[in-house]
């Protein structure tokens, strides 16, 4: 009788850690999926962008910032040299 | 109205993606219970129900991104009912009728599956309709049919189908009824190979945008 419900116990625990393992799994690769339909259709700046701003809604207080647009053609570039 | 795709259409797309990678698992594991009743039925058909419902609840998430996106256009009414859409009728109509097979036969197996059994089993037979319908959805209506890592998911989620039923089912039911499992593998080939003739002329091929239905003004605004 004992045997019966430790071998009970011990399917219900592999059950939940397959279902979790499959639940995780499938939330990932749908994340996955999610960046690269959008990285394929927008480009990895406007999703970074995305990114940067969906955050910066949730926490408002978080110093989060989207790229800044790259300089105009005419703006005077700034050289550094002699990095250390 | 929106011209342009936003979050909501790449949730869309993932989520539809990942329902029938969920769908093709739930297959694949019924097929193998019904084929090895005694190789631990406890775990096997818990694994299957559990992923069963993963399946209502990523399918769940791919309709309403598909309702609230502004992008396709699609309502209520197109999630609901089969072929009136004005995005792709025909291959979103398909995923309408997909999900009617699958609520069907996961309805009539709870609770505790009050319906005669020969009932029962007919409508859970329909589980296979249900993936063959949700995979040519998937390649019609989905705008990623030519995404590489989709292909390959496809791909798998096929092989993994076609070597259960064949490997798995036909090897232990042939011996009962030689004719009638040949007739079922033939037919399970057959099919196979149809949908992969008409997916590589079709969802596969430049212009599948145009030739599926899909309203002009987001071909243009792509």
């Amino acid at each position: 009788m004992q045997d019966r419900d430790r071998t009970v116990a011990r399917n219900r625990q592999t059950l939940r850690r397959l279902t979790v393992a499959a639940a995780g799994a499938a939330i990932g690769l749908n994340a996955v999926l999610l960046i690269q339909t959008s990285v394929i259709q927008v480009g990895p700046g406007a999703v970074q962008d995305a990114i940067v701003s969906f955050f910066g809604a949730v926490f408002p207080g978080g110093g989060l910032r989207a790229a800044q647009p790259p300089a105009a053609p005419s703006a005077s570039p700034l050289v550094v040299t002699g990095a250390s | 109205m929106s011209s342009s795709p936003n979050v909501l259409w790449f949730v869309d797309r993932s989520a539809g993606e990942v329902t029938l990678l969920l769908l093709s698992a739930v297959v694949i594991l019924g097929v193998a219970r019904a084929a090895m009743p005694r190789a631990r039925p406890v775990l096997l058909e818990g694994v299957h129900v559990n992923l069963g419902l993963l399946t209502i609840a990523f399918a769940g998430l791919h309709i309403t991104a598909a309702i609230l996106d502004p992008y396709a256009r699609l309502g209520l009414l197109d999630a609901t009912v089969p072929f009136v859409s004005a995005y792709r009728p025909t291959w979103t109509g398909l995923g309408v009728v997909s999900a009617y097979l699958y609520v069907a036969a996961v309805l009539s197996s709870w609770p505790a599956r009050r319906l005669p059994r020969r009932i029962w089993i007919w409508l859970h037979r329909g589980m296979y309709a249900a993936w063959a319908v949700a995979l040519v959805h998937s390649l019609g209506s989905g705008s990623d049919a030519r995404n590489e890592l989709f292909l390959l998911l496809d791909l798998a989620a096929v092989a993994g189908v076609l070597i259960a039923f064949l490997g798995l089912r036909v090897a232990e039911a042939w011996t009962a009824l030689p004719p009638l499992w040949a007739a079922l593998a033939a037919v399970a080939l057959v099919t196979t190979l149809g949908v992969g003739i008409w997916a590589f002329n079709g969802p596969l091929q430049p212009g599948w945008a145009h030739a599926s239905g899909t309203p002009p003004d987001l071909i243009r605004s792509r």
